[in-house]
């Protein structure tokens, strides 16, 4: 089941490779399994079929999707994807994040500390709860 | 058999007080296109005149291979056509309409018909002139949609409709495109509705086309940066841009060709790029207006 | 496929204007219902209402048939079909005369039985008759015209006005200068002068030719809409 919305920031586009990658992860689309085809995704969620193609595009550039010949598009085989997709999000977070302290003009060591900070912090409440 | 469904190539139609100007467009088979405009654009001549409905006064239109006007009837057979202004017999009921849709075309899916009558809430044995606005254009489409049609030309399908219609129209809309070969035309005001649904959007203004693209192309074009200029920086002209507004220290550029390297540009210049945002299809559809008039009368 | 096409329109009008038609007979036979009376103040009222009937007839047929599907916006969803402008103009002729013909030949009927049957009326009005029974038809004919190729309601409406006040002017004209038309018509006998079937062809001859511009100056029409 696919959510979109208008008021998103994100592109389309984005939020159904956000989506996919979420499923995948979860398990909900196990590795190796067929998906829908471009055209009927795009009839399911309610959108253009040319920005579900951008999606699928992009999620097979970074290898999260195969497409094969005559037969479809499957989730790819390598047992991997799921923690391969956590770590390329994990990867955009901090690059968005250095993007805009970068922009702000904070020096690297001050980004340092306060990352630090930040980590401290979070594994402090997570012993916490536990 | 051609690759396009709609083919306009230097269409032009003069009016007392309205002009279309050289109008180029195509329409890809098996594709959705999105025709915005303000009002009084020529969303509707450009449809009628690709309808056979009216005649051109110059410039040749081929719809699914079939030159129009003149072979309109050959092509009404495979083209679904609805608009706003359209309307159904008052004192017929919504099953008189369908049975005389039926006893025209072989194609009409009566089990398609009967699922969409449920799906849109309406009753076959009901008035048309009982029904409200919202169900009547339902009405219209549910005798568009049930003919399952190689081309629909939509005049405005949602306009007037509740949020709920509107999303079941729009649900119809998609699931067309399931079958492979199948293209719409529709021009809409709600950008939303276009910017969800189409493969291509086409912008006219004042009887021009302005931009005629791939959506997904389209909005990564656009980007409206927001600046921060100290004083004694002037911002640089930079190609691709094509507004500046500022106040302040505080500028916002709007960029309908959006360069990766234009942020380092400005900043390169003394100006701090702060943001560099997305622009929604309604935010384009103004700029893009405005724009373009402002060229025009330079 | 074509002609399917233009067969089912002739139908949708038919179904859309059956009520008016079953109106007109239904008003038509009262009036002449009213001849069984006997006496003169019925007679004249009867056939009076009688002529009424055609007349209101002529004039709202071509006003619902053709000039409504343009007001209230119906021509789009017609248009829609597969059916180019020609052939639409056509189809509504065809449907248009053909609705209004019923009633007209079912009227003619019943007032030819009670003149030869039921013998309220003297053989002798049987030619006057027919040609007043004409004036209605050839109203009808100009009006429908009018609608169908200058495409308004005020168009048509002027046309209505200028019929309707036309039809006492040559019923004046005709028997001041045909005196043979109304020197028999209470006569036993009908008398088919040449006098009566000059006038007869000449009224044939205007619904022939009006009919036929029509048909021309609607093929001539480049755009629906």
């Amino acid at each position: 089941m696919f959510v979109i919305s208008q008021t998103d920031k994100r592109a389309l586009y984005l939020q159904i490779i956000e989506q996919i990658k979420q499923k995948i992860a979860v398990g909900d689309w196990a590795t190796g399994q067929a998906i829908p085809s471009i055209r009927q995704l795009a009839a399911d969620i309610g959108v253009s079929v040319i920005t579900v193609k951008r999606a699928y595009l992009e999620l097979e550039r970074q290898g999260v999707i195969v497409t094969r010949q005559g037969k479809g598009c499957f989730v790819a085989s390598d047992s991997g994807v799921g923690a391969r997709i956590r770590e390329q999000e994990l990867a955009e977070r901090l690059e968005q994040a250095v993007r805009s302290a970068a922009m702000m003009g904070v020096s690297p060591k001050n980004l340092e500390k306060r990352i630090r900070e930040i980590y401290d912090r979070v594994t402090d409440e997570e012993k916490e709860t536990i | 058999m051609t690759d396009y469904a709609i083919e306009l190539k230097g269409v032009c139609k003069s009016y007392p007080f309205f002009d279309l100007h050289h109008i180029d467009l195509r329409l890809q088979r098996g594709t959705i296109m999105g025709l915005i405009g303000p009002n009084g654009a020529g969303k509707s001549t450009t449809i009628r005149i690709l309808m056979g409905l009216v005649h051109q006064d110059s410039g040749e239109v081929s719809v699914l291979g079939h030159r129009m006007p003149y072979d309109q009837v050959a092509a009404k057979w495979d083209i679904g056509f609805a608009s706003e202004d359209m309307r159904l017999y008052d004192s017929m009921t919504l099953g008189w309409h369908i049975r005389f849709m039926k006893s025209i075309y072989a194609s009409w899916d009566d089990a398609y018909a009967q699922l969409l009558l449920k799906r849109f809430g309406l009753n076959a044995e009901q008035k048309v002139k009982g029904l409200s606005h919202g169900q009547r254009v339902k009405a219209a489409l549910l005798l568009v949609f049930a003919r399952r049609p190689k081309l629909l030309v939509l005049d405005e399908p949602t306009t007037g409709l509740d949020p709920v219609a509107r999303h079941e129209i729009l649900r119809e809309l998609t699931a067309v495109m399931v079958e492979d070969g199948r293209s719409i035309l529709f021009s809409s005001h709600n950008t939303q509705d276009v910017e969800q649904i189409s493969d291509q959007i086409t912008f006219i203004d004042r009887g021009r086309i302005i931009d005629s693209m791939d959506k997904e192309i389209y909005l990564d074009r656009w980007r409206r940066l927001r600046l921060e200029v100290p004083d004694g920086v002037a911002l640089p002209e930079l190609p691709g841009v094509i507004g500046v507004q500022k106040a302040g220290r505080l500028a916002v550029a709007i960029a309908n060709a959006f360069d990766p390297h234009l942020p380092s540009a400005y900043e390169s210049s003394g100006a701090r790029v702060r943001a560099v945002e997305n622009m929604t299809l309604e935010e384009i559809f103004v700029a893009n207006v405005e724009h373009s008039r402002e060229e025009v009368k330079a | 496929m074509r002609t399917n096409v233009m067969l089912q329109l002739i139908l949708k009008d038919w179904r859309l204007q059956r009520r008016m038609i079953v109106l007109t007979i239904v008003a038509g036979v009262a009036a002449l219902a009213m001849l069984l009376m006997g006496g003169q103040t019925p007679v004249v009222v009867g056939t009076v209402f009688y002529f009424v009937s055609m007349v209101f007839c002529a004039c709202l047929l071509p006003m619902q048939n053709i000039v409504n599907e343009r007001k209230k916006q119906t021509l789009s969803f017609v248009m829609s079909l597969p059916v180019a402008s020609a052939q639409y103009g056509a189809a509504k002729l065809l449907s248009t005369v053909g609705l209004f013909l019923i009633p007209w030949l079912s009227l003619l009927c019943a007032a030819l039985y009670m003149i030869l049957v039921r013998h309220s009326l003297p053989n002798g009005a049987i030619p006057v008759g027919l040609v007043i029974m004409n004036f209605p038809l050839i109203g009808f004919c100009l009006i429908t015209g009018t609608a169908l190729v200058a495409e308004s309601e005020g168009w048509g409406t002027a046309a209505m006005a200028v019929v309707n006040s036309s039809y006492w002017l040559v019923w004046y004209l005709l028997v001041s200068h045909i005196p043979s038309l109304h020197e028999t018509w209470s006569g036993p006998i009908a008398v088919w002068t040449p006098a009566v079937f000059k006038v007869l062809t000449v009224e044939f001859a205007i619904i022939v030719l009006t009919l036929g511009v029509t048909l021309y100056l609607q093929s001539r029409k480049r755009d629906f809409i």
